[in-house]
């Protein structure tokens, strides 16, 4: 406790308890009562009045009182009940709390304060109690909260206990026992497709390629070679002129995908206090895409561009289909917060390179909303990896700094659509499907 | 930027902060085009966050910062039972009427400043009642209420700070009002007993025991 003391040996206010610590805080709420008496003490010499003398007396008595106290013996046991451990999202989960003075001294001021996890939003109830506890003695409060994606451990609980005079305030911290976590998986929806660009697997698919052979959609007619399949002969022809021609349609293929994830603390950007942040919405977008993409045929990786650098190889199949799942709800990448890691971007650039398959194309969601990503996005496409950047819109306009931000957003669409990137602007609260419709009118091929 | 150090844990989402995000993020991305600063993991002052929003059904329930209804009507009563002291004093219960308003508007505002100032419009009064000669029984009960609505008060604005007026803080005003009016029942038995012991003598006596009073709070001090 020796470091971060404030002027008079104090912890400063805005330093938190570690479990284990005790901080002690002056009130100073009975400052001035001593001088206060005094004052009334001279009045009352100065009329002849014996009353205010009295007074001064009663003044100087509290101002006693409160030196006198010392700070109380916090011996608080405390255990958390979840009525699910497991919920789904947007679920409520009530938390209960309970309180027990574990120590030999009466409680008088007891105010309590769960480490809700920060993801969590309370939409019932207070997780805030205050309340005076007897030696040996037990309440307790509930709150509820909604449930989120992710896996929420509870932080340690606040407690902030003084005595009867409230000179001194004692702030420490206790893990509560029982429930301490909270998971949240997401159901994988499968979400509208979304046209990939054409850098295709041996592998027959769904992607519409730009060269001849068996398929749908005709592409061209050429000169018979034998061995050519006699159903694509085009026997109209050969009728009427007696030559043989073969027709070639466009070939069909599976593509390789990595739905890459900007998760970088400069993402975990929302347009207000309420709304999901870009990363929450990238995060539900790769998931409807991931299935949507493995329903299709194509082989589909994740990775996330942050702190913790997830990767799964590109892949297909059920384990594959569950072992994404599992990441996207409760991997620490994928947090609903940022991690407090560093992050060493042109690193990890490079490392993603290497795991890329060289037939693999990228499909970045990015918020856009920093120079970097639009570089690593176009390098990304420069070593061969086509991408198609997939950007929730986070800015809102109602200042004028939000505003500047909003046009330099749209800027950096600009700059990556003038160099031959697909980017799909997706505005809060549009369906990705209608947002990839609308971008993709503007797409060839 | 300063990440979230405000931050009331759980209690609001990541907040709006165009530029230099301070407390609650993540923000819309900010001026200068870095975004705004990520969501803070909040060390929690409880109390540093005063939003002020009405509860919805599904809406995310914020701090309220105000003190708590409990604490205004005990407040508002002690300090209601010193003017009361005050009113054969003449013009001192007017000037103690203002500070008692003062006291309950700045509770239900929860502004400390307002609260400090109600109170010292009540010692005031207190101080005007003995200078124009109340009866000294009257002036003890009512510089004895100034002071537990003082403490009252002040620990209505602190609880409202820290823990919210939506948590259950009822207990705890209780207890804390019933010790602050033990210790001013005593305070006043003690000094009332020495003013009827010693009925009739000179002022001096008692000055006496004022200084008495400070000798033995100074030692407490050391």
């Amino acid at each position: 406790m020796s470091e971060a003391r404030g002027p008079d040996g104090e912890p400063p206010p805005d330093r938190r308890a570690t479990p284990g610590e005790t901080l002690d805080r002056e009130t100073n709420r009975w400052r001035g009562v001593n001088a206060l008496s005094l004052a009334a003490g001279a009045l009352g010499v100065l009329l002849g009045q014996p009353g205010l003398l009295l007074v001064a007396v009663v003044g100087v008595a509290f101002g006693a009182f409160a030196l006198a106290t010392r700070p109380p013996d916090v011996h608080v046991e405390l255990s958390r009940e979840l009525d699910r451990t497991v919920a789904d999202p947007d679920e409520r989960v009530r938390v209960t709390l309970t309180v027990r003075n574990a120590g030999e001294s009466l409680l008088a001021d007891l105010r309590l304060i769960d480490g809700v996890p920060d993801a969590l939003d309370v939409v019932g109830g207070s997780p805030r109690t205050a309340t005076a506890l007897r030696p040996g003695k037990a309440a307790s409060f509930s709150y509820t909260v909604r449930a989120a994606r992710g896996d929420h451990e509870f932080d340690p609980v606040t407690v902030l206990a003084r005595g009867f005079s409230g000179a001194v305030e004692r702030e420490t911290a206790v893990h509560a026992r029982g429930d301490g976590r909270l998971a949240c998986t997401p159901r994988l929806d499968v979400g509208d497709p979304l046209p990939l660009r054409a850098l295709t697997t041996g592998y027959t698919g769904r992607v519409v390629t730009d060269t001849g052979g068996p398929g749908t959609e005709f592409h061209a007619v050429r000169e018979y070679r034998p061995g050519d399949p006699l159903s694509r002969i085009d026997w109209r022809r050969a009728a009427r002129t007696g030559e043989y021609a073969t027709l070639e349609f466009r070939r069909e293929r599976a593509a390789t995908v990595v739905l890459l994830v900007d998760t970088r603390e400069t993402a975990y950007l929302a347009p207000d206090a309420d709304a999901p942040s870009a990363v929450e919405r990238s995060v539900a977008a790769a998931g409807e895409l991931f299935t949507s993409l493995l329903s299709t045929g194509d082989r589909v990786g994740l990775a996330a561009f942050g702190p913790g650098a997830f990767w799964l190889a590109p892949g297909a199949g059920v384990g594959h289909r569950a072992r994404a799942r599992a990441a996207l709800a409760t991997d620490a990448s994928f947090a609903p917060t940022p991690r407090e890691e560093p992050f060493f971007p042109g690193l990890e650039l490079r490392r993603l390179r290497r795991r890329l398959p060289a037939d693999a194309q990228v499909v970045l969601f990015s918020p856009l909303c920093d120079d970097y990503v639009v570089r690593a996005a176009r390098r990304l496409d420069a070593y061969g990896h086509p991408v198609t950047v997939v950007s929730p819109d986070p800015t809102a306009d109602a200042t004028a700094g939000e505003t500047l931000a909003r046009l330099e957003r749209q800027l950096r669409c600009s700059q990556l659509r003038e160099v031959g990137l697909r980017v799909v602007d997706w505005t809060p609260g549009e369906h990705l499907g209608a947002a990839v419709e609308t971008a993709g009118a503007r797409w060839s091929g | 930027m300063s990440r979230g150090e405000e931050r009331d844990r759980g209690e609001d989402r990541p907040g709006t902060t165009a530029s230099g995000g301070t407390a609650e993020t993540p923000g819309t991305a900010g001026e200068d085009g870095e975004g705004a600063t990520g969501t803070g993991r909040g060390a929690d002052r409880p109390g540093d966050d005063g939003r002020d929003d009405p509860p919805g059904e599904a809406e995310t329930v914020r701090l309220d910062a105000r003190p708590s209804g409990t604490g205004t009507a005990i407040a508002g009563l002690v300090g209601f039972v010193a003017v009361a002291a005050q009113a054969p004093g003449g013009p001192a219960v007017a000037v103690g009427g203002v500070g008692l308003v003062a006291l309950v508007g700045g509770l239900r505002q929860g502004a400390r400043r307002i609260v400090s100032l109600g109170v010292l419009g009540l010692l005031v009064g207190v101080l005007v009642a003995g200078a124009v000669g109340l009866p000294t029984e009257l002036l003890l009960v009512s510089a004895a209420a100034s002071a537990v609505a003082w403490d009252v008060a002040d620990q209505a604005v602190s609880l409202g700070e820290q823990v919210g007026r939506r948590a259950d803080t009822a207990r705890a005003e209780f207890v804390h009002a019933a010790g602050s009016a033990l210790v001013a029942t005593v305070a006043v038995a003690a000094a009332y007993l020495v003013f009827r012991t010693v009925a009739g003598g000179p002022v001096l006596a008692l000055a006496l025991l004022l200084l008495g009073a400070i000798l033995l709070a100074s030692v407490l001090r050391g």
